[in-house]
């Protein structure tokens, strides 16, 4: 039973409240063409004062939060049919932010920074997807806010995903499929967000949206942890709880357990909940990367942030879940996994798939092939002998009803075969550009 | 209200708190990797700080839509923002 309770007013800033001031991004190191190039802001000045620690509350401007209502508050659910079927004693919770137009919880920094370009003067909002959510948020986005809207979709999900394209377009979007690689190995985001970016160099009154990554998107979506304290506390839960969710750009993951470390600077990470950022085997890169500087895309027009790190060129696997099939870590995330705030785990693909199924058997609930990877990991910490402890929550970030083929594929044998053992990942990246006094390895 | 020499100085200072260089800064340095290497977000910043040094506030569309080629550009932004132009 949902307890009731209000959209929040602010959003929290985990960078403000701690102390934490992320390393400087560097200049490209990669070539980005003829001649040099007039600087330019590519984001609103208002967008970037949320990366930085300046303020723990951040008001959430009124049309913004207005469009939040719309759909929010989110449930927050018991599952108490899946802890049955597991045999637990523990407490499963499920934060289900699939119930809006995008399906995700993307739709929350989409919103918002739909907001900000809107405020600062763009007419048009470019951006890449992987699997389609942050895409169908974007394009939903821009439609409320009046904007027009490019979206560069990778190859694979382009093909496979019709539905997802489909939605796009109905929402005033134009889709793009972006290139393939030339290697002939499976393009991912980064090809997609390399073409989106030099789209949007070119093009007057238009603007690359960054997505996922940047500090103030997972500001946006910290809407999510905010609601699920005080959901909880109306339930009755005191304990710290474990908090899970899948890494791809970190919104998820940070927008649930963030909020939960609100007041509780110079706390001892043992002391505090858990947040648990859940990979993919193929992609660990929180689990198995070096914290360094490395180059985010191709382009050599955007800049080289400090983040957990498998190496630019790591080729990787074609996994299903299309948005998490990137070399890095967000560099909020990697700061905060640095200094023991966040931890993390890396799942085989074809046990992620087998805990969704049990999901959709028991909770009547399809999750994305991303979320699967926090409904799996959520199903194994349910196992560990002190799981009654506290209440884990999971965030089921976005559903699967677009993830058709990647359903199919589970079944009839056509996933990828398990990745390797973390520790025989190689890095691609070369052994330089370490994080000076950030501690790295 | 100050000048605009006063201003390209003001400019000048938070950039090279920005960059991080002792280097010779002047109206004729350029912004990007033929000069301080600012990148997108690095200018933004530098504008966030000028923003609290002159207790003004920056439009966000004028900022947005501006191209800038150099320090002299910024700081005539940042000078016409303040005045009102």
């Amino acid at each position: 039973m949902t307890a009731p309770i209000e959209v929040p007013a602010a959003w929290y800033n985990v960078l403000a409240d701690h102390d934490i001031e992320l390393p400087r991004d560097r200049q490209s190191t990669i070539a980005a063409g003829a001649g040099p190039r007039p600087a330019r802001l590519n984001v609103p000045k208002s967008l970037v004062r949320q990366s930085l620690p300046l303020q723990a509350e951040v008001a959430i401007p009124e049309p913004v939060r207005q469009a939040y209502q719309q759909w929010r508050p989110t449930p927050l659910r018991r599952a108490a049919r899946l802890e049955k079927a597991l045999g637990t004693r523990a407490r499963i919770y499920i934060k289900d932010e699939s119930g809006n137009v995008a399906g995700s919880h993307k739709y929350l920094t989409a919103l918002a920074q739909a907001y900000y370009y809107a405020e600062a003067g763009v007419h048009t909002l470019i951006t890449a997807t992987a699997a389609g959510q942050w895409g169908t948020a974007v394009a939903a986005a821009a439609r409320h806010f009046g904007l027009g809207c490019r979206i560069h979709m990778v190859p694979g999900s382009y093909d496979r995903k019709p539905s997802r394209r489909v939605l796009m377009e109905l929402l005033g979007a134009e889709v793009i499929r972006s290139r393939e690689r030339p290697d002939a190995r499976p393009a991912a985001l980064r090809e997609a967000m390399s073409a989106a970016i030099t789209e949007a160099a070119g093009t007057d009154g238009a603007r690359w949206v960054l997505g996922g990554s940047e500090p103030f998107a997972i500001l946006h979506s910290t809407v999510i942890g905010l609601e699920a304290k005080q959901q909880l506390a109306a339930l009755g839960e005191t304990a710290d709880p474990v908090l899970v969710g899948y890494l791809g750009g970190g919104k998820n993951v940070g927008g649930l357990g963030l909020p939960f470390l609100a007041g509780r600077r110079g706390q001892e990470p043992d002391r505090l909940p858990r947040i648990v950022a859940v990979e993919s085997a193929w992609y660990p890169v929180l689990t198995s990367g070096t914290f360094r500087f490395d180059d985010t895309d191709d382009t050599g027009l955007s800049p080289r942030t400090a983040s957990y790190t498998l190496g630019r060129g790591y080729p990787g696997a074609a996994i299903q879940a299309e948005g998490m099939r990137y070399h890095a870590a967000p560099p909020l995330i990697s700061a905060l996994r640095q200094r023991g705030l966040v931890s993390s785990v890396a799942h085989q693909e074809r046990s992620v798939f087998d805990s969704a199924r049990l999901l959709l058997a028991t909770e009547g609930l399809l999750a994305s092939a991303e979320a699967a990877y926090a409904v799996h990991a959520a199903c194994q910490l349910a196992r560990e002998p002190t799981s009654e402890d506290r209440p884990i929550v999971f965030c089921l970030s976005d559903h699967g009803y677009h993830d058709q083929d990647a359903y199919r594929a589970y079944l009839v044998g056509g996933l990828v075969e398990p990745a390797p053992p973390a520790t025989e990942i190689d890095c691609y990246l070369p052994a330089t550009a370490g994080v000076t006094g950030e501690g790295g390895h | 209200m100050s000048t605009p020499q006063q201003t390209l100085e003001q400019v000048i200072e938070v950039l090279r708190r920005e960059v991080g260089t002792s280097d010779r800064i002047g109206a004729d340095t350029p912004l990007a990797e033929d000069g301080l290497g600012l990148t997108s977000l690095g200018l933004t910043r530098a504008f966030i700080a000028l923003e609290d040094t002159f207790g003004t506030d920056l439009d966000d569309a004028v900022l947005i839509a501006a191209d800038l080629v150099t320090v002299g550009d910024m700081a005539a932004l940042v000078d016409r923002s303040r005045h009102g132009s």
